[in-house]
């Protein structure tokens, strides 16, 4: 396998025992789930939004302050982990591959979770699921996970994260953890997707991966953009005021982003392609955004 | 219209490969881009507005053809009909006399302020005009031929010097017209400040345009500074000086006289509006040196501020005088202070050693070296032969420009005896009879020429008249040689002949003039004198032979020049101005089309290509 080496395993398994040492009872198969009003053991509140289940609003906050809070239980059983890898167009663009890139933080992550006896599924999406690996348990199930990353390859239109979700919950699989990995370069907008996870109790974990030449692009002159992921032509003349405004929209996109996840509870890693993926997951693994 | 190089049109060719890079141009840079959802709101809150954004790329091929069609029409020379009837020939004088250097105006001299009218006039030259720069100071000359290229001109312009000399505006406009000779359109600009005698007249000539500078100025100077020897003191000078007011006020001043630098005299005066002071004085030096005559008046002009002359050292002379009894001829050389006389009455046998020997009466066969007078000689010699009597020589005919007979008659006077002289080389008469025998002579010889006076001295009235002592006084300065010669002060403007230093008459002889601005010339002397001039600057010259640049002989040089000290413009001068300047810079037609198309360049840079460094 060219993108998962023999060196690229013995880092996972690094990383599985540097996760193991330092996060010792922190890890998935040794938690439980955080599982709104399936358990009984109260564990944090979360701002109420439209659609949330009324009977779990803490009425005596409400009492007391004025806000509406939900209170949040968790639930003893066995973690299912759901990573979810971009495989739309747009995660070919950057030196190197965003697509590649993703790859690699989703095996990290599984190696992870395997590891630790978690069940993981592995998801491909652009328009729509494009593949898809089921639950598995086990680490000598790795090989078989990264075969199929390997064996993925970018496809379809626009990235549509709204159906993705959509066609995911369908599917009728037990709650978990849902890692979305993603540049979230969604012409619909990314909350639509991650709302329908989380209205339906899925603990949802974005890691948006984007390359620096997104963020601070060198183009300036008559030029012809052409989006690698509808393939349209777009003819335009870049002055040095349109690359300005490009780059506080594209800042503006990550504060967006970072706020929704914020008031959502959602976990939140920005992962440029300059950082290596194993730093990004034991930065992750310290954040605990992912796992605890 | 027409144009000079319409060959040049085979450029515009070059619009076809700019059209073609034009269209190559359109066929942009594509750039692939993970997501346009950025970029397309970027381009929806600032979408193209104005018809100039729509058409940007049309407006730069358009630029860029008007830029080519420019820079084709520039190589294709074009220019009017009228540009070529109406070229001017203008011949610009410059007056760079003394008056010009007068400081009446608010900044520099008129010198500075007429060079700057003049550039003004070559700035203002059109296409097909020629110019011709002349100099009006000291002597007429032509700084630049008619041309039309303009750097050739400002240079001539800006390279015209100061002068200390006469005005000779008339002289420049003569020499204007001799350039302009056969041209139809012309006219001579004339950049003066009128402070001379025929600028009245001159404003009335047709073709001649005055442009004035300068304002009326008080000015007071020395007008005039000469010495000349005393006649009745032989170390004496008499030194005329001239003072004269050139302003409508009263002047008060003091005139100094300096010899080598110490004060010599020193005279309060107070002049009148439009006066004169004029005063002799009689000073002795047997020294000499340099005098100067100094005036402390704070004026405009500070060239006729200070005069100069120069007074010859008068050495003492030693005369052997061989004779066996003449008083006359032994109180003449005695009355002298000047003279260390011996009388003998033998010749000596070891020479005269240095002395001038004067030999009366008795001579030897055989003359011995050095210059020798010899008074009625008796017998023959080697060089001469002595013949019969003369009686009653009458002098008829003396030659008057020889230094020996300087302020010397003998026509009128009674000479009873003479002895008839016959010199075996061709001698210089100085006087001779009706019969043109030769009374007074002067026979050349390589080791020291001999002057021979044939009269019986004790005979006529000779002795008593003043033509004697004037006649012993100019052999006496003949012996002196050069060196105790008082050469007139010289003024500016002038020529004049310098002796070499030396008493050889010598021929193609190499000598090295300085003037008091440190320049030197060669020039070749003549007949042992070297002319000289025109003397362009006041001061203190100098000539030397170049193989002894030690023998110098010194001349002095002063402005004495009444129409040069008064700075006051005459009353029919009127300032015409410049001639008509060229408009819009008087450039050619090409020359409007390149900046046309640099301005172009500029434009096109500022819409299109400023972004990329914004």
């Amino acid at each position: 396998m060219e993108l998962f080496d023999s060196d690229f395993v013995k880092k996972l398994e690094y990383l599985s025992l540097v996760a193991r040492r330092v996060f010792r009872g922190q890890l998935l198969a040794l938690k439980r789930t955080r599982q709104l009003g399936a358990g009984i053991e109260f564990a944090d509140h979360r701002e109420y939004t439209a659609g949330d289940d009324f009977r779990y609003l803490d009425w005596n906050l409400y009492a007391r302050h004025g806000e509406l809070l939900l209170k949040r239980f968790e639930e003893e059983e066995d973690l299912h982990v759901y990573v979810m890898v971009d495989c739309s167009r747009s995660m070919q663009f950057g030196k190197p591959n965003k697509f590649d890139y993703a790859r690699q933080v989703a095996a990290a992550i599984s190696y992870v979770a395997l590891a630790d006896l978690d069940r993981v599924a592995m998801l491909g999406f652009s328009d729509g699921i494009v593949a898809d690996l089921p639950l598995t348990r086990g680490k000598d199930r790795i090989l078989s996970l990264l075969r199929f990353l390997e064996d993925a390859q970018p496809s379809g239109e626009n990235t549509a994260l709204e159906r993705v979700a959509q066609e995911f919950i369908h599917r009728s699989q037990r709650r978990g953890i849902v890692v979305v990995i993603s540049d979230l370069y969604d012409p619909a907008g990314f909350e639509r997707g991650l709302d329908v996870l989380r209205y339906r109790n899925y603990d949802v974990h974005v890691v948006q991966v984007f390359d620096p030449a997104e963020a601070n692009p060198d183009l300036l002159g008559d030029l012809e953009l052409l989006d690698v992921e509808s393939e349209d032509l777009h003819k335009v003349t870049v002055t040095e005021k349109h690359l300005a405004h490009y780059k506080r929209l594209f800042r503006e996109f990550h504060e967006k982003l970072q706020s929704y996840c914020v008031n959502q509870g959602l976990g939140l890693t920005v992962a440029s392609t300059r950082v290596p993926y194993d730093e990004l997951l034991l930065g992750m693994m310290r954040e605990g955004g992912v796992v605890r | 219209m027409s144009f000079a190089a319409p060959s040049m049109f085979a450029w515009a060719l070059l619009g076809l490969p700019v059209v073609l890079f034009y269209i190559l141009k359109i066929r942009l840079r594509r750039v692939p881009v993970s997501t346009v959802m950025f970029w397309q709101r970027v381009f929806e809150e600032k979408r193209p507005r104005s018809i100039w954004q729509r058409l940007r790329h049309l407006w730069s091929l358009l630029l860029q053809l008007i830029f080519l069609a420019l820079i084709v029409a520039a190589l294709c020379e074009p220019f009017f009909d009228w540009e070529v009837l109406e070229a001017r020939r203008i011949v610009l004088v410059v007056d760079n006399s003394a008056s010009m250097a007068a400081t009446d105006l608010d900044e520099g001299t008129r010198l500075d302020r007429a060079r700057e009218l003049a550039l003004e006039q070559v700035a203002g030259l059109r296409h097909h005009d020629d110019m011709a720069i002349v100099v009006a100071g000291t002597q007429a000359q032509v700084a630049s031929g008619l041309t039309g290229h303009k750097k050739t001109l400002r240079e001539a312009v800006e390279a015209i010097e100061q002068t200390d000399g006469p005005t000779q505006v008339a002289d420049a406009v003569a020499l204007a017209r001799r350039l302009l000779q056969g041209e139809k359109e012309y006219e001579i600009v004339v950049v003066t400040d009128g402070a001379f005698a025929t600028a009245g007249a001159l404003t009335a000539e047709d073709d001649v345009r005055i442009a004035r500078v300068g304002t009326d100025a008080d000015n007071v100077g020395i007008t005039q500074l000469q010495v000349r020897r005393s006649a009745v003191d032989p170390v004496g000078f008499e030194v005329l000086a001239e003072v004269r007011n050139f302003s409508d006020d009263e002047k008060e001043f003091r005139f100094e006289l300096d010899l080598d630098g110490g004060v010599v005299d020193v005279i309060p005066l107070k002049l009148a509006a439009g006066g004169t002071w004029r005063n002799v004085f009689n000073k002795s030096s047997r020294e000499g040196g340099l005098l100067e005559a100094i005036i402390d008046t704070e004026d405009a002009l500070k060239t006729d501020n200070r005069a100069s002359a120069l007074l010859p050292k008068t050495p003492m002379q030693r005369v052997l005088l061989v004779t066996e009894g003449n008083p006359f001829l032994q109180l003449v050389f005695e009355a002298s202070p000047l003279v260390d006389l011996d009388v003998v009455d033998k010749m000596p046998t070891d020479g005269a050693q240095g002395r001038l020997l004067v030999l009366h009466k008795n001579i030897p066969e055989t003359l011995p070296k050095g210059r020798i007078l010899i008074v009625d000689p008796v017998t023959s010699c080697n060089l001469f032969n002595v013949k019969d009597p003369i009686e009653d020589p009458l002098i008829t005919e003396q030659d008057d420009d020889s230094p020996l007979m300087q302020h010397v008659q003998l026509t009128n006077v009674h000479i009873p005896k003479a002895r008839l002289i016959e010199p075996k080389v061709k001698p210089e008469v100085l006087a001779a009879s009706l019969d043109e025998s030769p009374v007074f002579m002067r026979i050349p010889r390589t080791d020291g020429d001999v002057l021979v006076l044939s009269v019986e001295l004790e005979e006529g009235d000779l002795t008593l008249r003043t033509a004697f002592p004037i006649m012993v006084s100019n052999v006496l300065a003949w012996q002196t040689g050069e060196a105790a010669k008082l050469h007139e002060a010289a003024v500016t403007g002038s020529v004049t002949d310098v002796p070499l230093g030396t008493d050889a008459k010598v021929d193609d002889v190499v000598a090295v003039v300085t003037s008091p601005d440190g320049k030197t010339r060669k020039k070749l002397a003549r007949v042992g004198r070297v002319p000289v001039g025109p003397l362009h600057c006041v001061g203190t010259w100098t000539v030397s032979p170049q193989d002894e640049p030690t023998q110098l002989t010194r001349l002095a040089v002063n402005l004495s020049n009444p129409d040069e000290s008064d700075l006051r413009a005459r009353e029919d001068c009127v300032d015409e101005g410049l001639a008509a300047t060229a408009g819009l810079g008087g450039q050619p037609s090409w020359w409007y089309l390149v900046l046309t198309a640099i301005l172009l360049t500029a434009t096109e840079w500022c819409l299109y290509q400023r972004r990329v460094v914004a």
